[in-house]
């Protein structure tokens, strides 16, 4: 058990982190994903996008998994899945700040339309979760 | 005079003889309230105007800048009927809302509220009768139309009404002359931003709506009160309870 841990400590140190990234993505993706499907139900999936995170978010969770368990996944699965997701990250802030727009009154109410419109920068969780999927197939994965 | 404003007490229709005093209130420093008195002295709603829509906007200005003419009641009528507005609503002297020419508009222009008492006239007939029935119970009191009673008696005359305890051929005619007035004063009087100003409405909320739903919170650009007097410990203090 102790060698164990001194193990992943070492890994960790030397930055062979790929199978501790790929689970990090499956563990960040889930939640976020059951997150972003009430934040959307609550927004009445107005908009066909709205579905594009919540559509993602099983794939990646599955490719993070993989990962864990084979290399190969990690290298091609993984970083694939992962920079759709960021990407959606992006595309969801636009439309975020598309949605604050066409809200009435839009940006001239600023302040009551970003507290109470789509949550503005938001979506940059799935840039970051997507980041750490991408980041998880380029580092070494660990030794055992 | 000491009456306090936290009850309904001061309200005319409850308190007919010993009205509070408004001067108890803060004076009105920013904007305009019935009196210049109120319990948000710095809050002014029109200052809001920038967050509601051109429509909007336009109506409620127009409500302050340009109140709409009498067309509706001759010389006489406006006389008796102003002076019944003022005394149900207390506004004892300038700024007051001018809450007859609301009434005037209605009527003038027939855009009324599409329903009736079975038992009454009309509602334009109605205000004709009112103030007919009021000069009359003036004249048998006073000895003049209403108008030019003094207040004491206007007040007297306005409670008698409220209480429906007034008699005679004119006033049978219309057995529910409060309630169809009153109506109308309320809707008149409160419609006008000077009122709003003076019970701290922040106005229509589109398209800047509400966001703080819960219960003891106040929206960032809500006035707050100047003017806090716990009515519990007050009533005690005076030995009203």
């Amino acid at each position: 058990m102790r060698s164990r841990r001194n193990g992943l400590w070492r890994n960790v140190r030397r930055g062979r982190m790929q199978r501790t990234l790929s689970a990090a993505t499956a563990a960040a993706a889930v939640p976020l994903g059951i997150e972003i499907y009430f934040e959307h139900y609550r927004g009445s999936f107005g908009d066909k996008w709205m579905w594009t995170p919540i559509v993602l978010t099983p794939p990646l969770a599955l490719a993070g998994l993989a990962g864990i368990y084979s290399e190969r996944a990690a290298k091609r699965w993984l970083p694939a899945v992962s920079m759709l997701y960021a990407l959606d990250g992006l595309i969801g802030v636009v439309t975020h700040i598309r949605g604050v727009r066409r809200k009435p009154g839009g940006f001239k109410e600023p302040l009551y339309n970003i507290v109470m419109g789509p949550p503005l920068l938001a979506p940059g969780s799935l840039v970051m979760v997507g980041s750490i999927g991408l980041l998880a197939a380029v580092v070494e994965r660990e030794r055992l | 005079m000491s009456e306090g404003f936290r009850n309904a007490g001061h309200l005319p229709k409850q308190a007919g003889r010993n009205q509070a005093d408004p001067d108890e209130l803060p004076r009105q420093r920013r904007g305009t309230t019935p009196q210049m008195h109120g319990r948000y002295p710095d809050f002014d709603v029109l200052s809001f105007s920038d967050h509601w829509d051109e429509q909007t906007r336009t109506l409620i200005v127009k409500r302050v800048a340009s109140p709409p003419p009498l067309r509706f009641f001759d010389a006489a009528e406006t006389e008796t009927l102003s002076a019944f507005c003022d005394t149900v609503m207390h506004q004892t002297r300038e700024p007051r809302i001018p809450v007859l020419a609301f009434i005037d508009e209605k009527l003038y222009t027939g855009r009324l509220d599409g329903f009736r008492y079975a038992d009454m006239p009309n509602d334009p007939d109605t205000w004709r009768l009112l103030a007919r029935a009021l000069d009359e119970e003036a004249q048998t009191r006073g000895g003049d139309a209403f108008g030019r009673i003094s207040e004491e008696l206007r007040l007297e005359i306005v409670g008698a009404l409220a209480e429906g305890e007034l008699e005679g051929a004119a006033w049978t005619a219309i057995p529910r002359a409060n309630e169809v007035a009153m109506r109308s004063i309320l809707a008149g009087f409160y419609s006008h931003p000077w009122a709003w100003n003076e019970i701290g409405f922040p106005g229509p909320a589109y398209p800047r709506g509400y966001m703080r739903l819960g219960i003891d919170q106040r929206e960032p650009w809500m006035p707050e009160e100047a003017f806090v007097v716990d009515p519990v410990a007050d009533v005690k203090e005076r030995g009203l309870e």
